[in-house]
């Protein structure tokens, strides 16, 4: 079978077909649960997210109008679906769960696949640091973060995905990176360590 | 070596780490697992009922974020600007009055928090200064004024009280966060020891607080509730005792770590399959965790202990 674009996908799944929108699903619902994972930081509400999202998406195909790619189309309705789920949970929250799964895949690294543990000990704690630190940013500088650090969207899409400029989307990346910097000294992890 | 180029290496290295963090792993047949539920609920839904709310920009505001000290001028509109609209699933907006009403409204809160800070009842309370926190109006705050959830035992856990007097109770955590961000917002930048509010003439000598409540070395403020790193780091020293305890037993148990405000274990959660001998030795094990001190009451951190 040949591989169709996503906007065949699209126009197909608009049609009816459920397949072509499974398809469709199958290509992009990896990249959407870690997206989710990372603004979350809860597998299980990640996955429900990427579940919505799709079934959202597959809602609002008639008002997909085709000026942006299908996947940053699908990503904007992750991230705010996502948004909402963290600020449905922000007033009643006052615990933190180690069930980060960030920090559970930081603790799973076996010492024994790596080759100096000392190094690797140090880039785990390096990790954590940097994982509190981007939990501190605001909402906005974080997710445009997520999108372009942790995920390796472009600015341009990421510009799409958040509906701003690109020049905005550079001045976020540019304002958390500064900021993580400043976090991470104080955390003690001075700028000349960081460097090697 | 300019400071420019070792900017741009730290910069290099901290988005390499971002970018290898961990996502949970799956396997092929759970993501064809996700596929068919995923398909199914097409089926289930009715199509073409989507909320177009999701289609939106999730930061509305075009203009690129201004630095908090530019940010500070534009004062409470834009906040309540920014903090109501990304509310994708609300109401339609309102008209621009309403946002002119909102923001008389939060000038007024502001003004408000501001005097009872100054009030010699109310000193404020130390918080950490993180680099990473923004300038906070008036809307924010108010909003954490309304926010200060009691920590709720959960009823399927049975518990135990660790041997240990319970921490002092600091105010209410919202009421204290919401003044001690409204001073840090609305007035210039201090030496702490500045910011506490002077005591009216004639007013008692000052109790001593709790030494608990206080920084851990005398000069850095406390920090609002304990970092991931720092809990992370305390149950690594005390989880493979803990999981020694269910060896040959029960292979999960969830369990709830309730730190107080000093850093110590108050209390230990566990969940009702574990049988009472080693949910002692359990307790005994996570009780020994230690945290640095924080400002809020208690923090709770859950994890689910696998027997090794």
């Amino acid at each position: 079978m040949p591989q169709h674009s996503d906007r065949e996908l699209v126009d197909a799944a608009r049609a009816g077909d459920a397949e072509a929108f499974g398809t469709l699903v199958r290509r992009h619902q990896k990249r959407i649960y870690r997206l989710a994972v990372h603004l979350l930081r809860d597998a299980a509400e990640a996955e429900d997210v990427t579940q919505d999202t799709f079934v959202r998406a597959y809602g609002a195909l008639d008002r997909f109008d085709g000026r942006s790619e299908p996947f940053t189309w699908m990503y904007r309705i992750a991230v705010n679906l996502s948004l909402n789920r963290i600020r449905a949970r922000k007033a009643r929250r006052q615990s933190a769960a180690i069930d980060d799964p960030r920090i559970e895949g930081l603790l799973l690294d076996a010492p024994s696949t790596v080759t100096d543990p000392a190094s690797h000990s140090a880039d785990r704690e390096l990790a954590l640091a940097l994982c509190d630190g981007l939990d501190g940013l605001s909402e906005t500088l974080r997710t445009t973060l997520v999108l372009v650090t942790v995920d390796g969207l472009s600015h341009a899409d990421a510009a799409q995905v958040l509906g701003c400029p690109e020049g905005t989307v550079a001045w976020r990346v540019h304002e958390a990176r500064k900021r993580l910097r400043v976090f991470l000294e104080t955390r003690g992890f001075p700028a000349g360590d960081l460097e090697s | 070596m300019s400071a420019r180029d070792g900017k741009g290496r730290v910069d290099e290295r901290i988005t390499e780490l971002l970018r290898s963090l961990p996502a949970p792993a799956r396997t092929e047949s759970e993501w064809e697992a996700q596929v068919s539920r995923i398909l199914l609920r097409l089926d289930e839904s009715a199509p073409r009922d989507a909320d177009s709310d999701l289609l939106r920009p999730p930061f509305p505001e075009p203009a690129p974020e201004l630095a908090p000290e530019h940010a500070a001028h534009h004062g409470a509109a834009t906040a309540a600007r920014s903090s109501r609209a990304p509310r994708r699933e609300a109401p339609p907006r309102k008209p621009a009055f309403s946002w002119l009403l909102a923001s008389v409204v939060a000038l007024a809160a502001a003004a408000l928090l501001v005097n009872r800070v100054r009030a010699p009842e109310s000193p404020g309370k130390p918080t950490q200064e993180s680099p990473l926190t923004e300038p906070v109006s008036a809307p924010r705050a108010e909003a954490q004024l309304a926010v200060a959830p009691p920590l709720e035992e959960p009823a399927a856990l049975h518990e135990v009280e660790l041997e240990q007097s319970a921490p002092a109770k600091p105010a209410p955590e919202g009421k204290a966060r919401a003044t001690a961000r409204a001073t840090r917002s609305s007035a210039p930048r201090a030496p702490a020891a500045l910011r506490v509010p002077a005591p009216p003439q004639g007013a008692p000598a000052e109790l001593e607080p709790d030494p608990r409540l206080k920084p851990a070395d005398g000069r850095q403020p406390l920090v609002d509730r304990p970092s991931q790193g720092a809990l992370t780091a305390a149950l690594d020293k005390v989880l493979p005792g803990a999981r020694s305890c269910l060896a040959g037993g029960t292979a999960a148990v969830p369990a709830e770590i309730i730190f107080g405000s000093d850093g110590s274990v108050l209390r230990v959660n566990l969940g009702p399959e574990v049988e009472p001998g080693p949910a002692r030795c359990v307790r005994a094990a996570l009780g020994r965790a230690r945290v640095e001190p924080f400002s809020r009451t208690s923090w709770s951190l859950r994890s689910t202990l696998r027997s090794p």
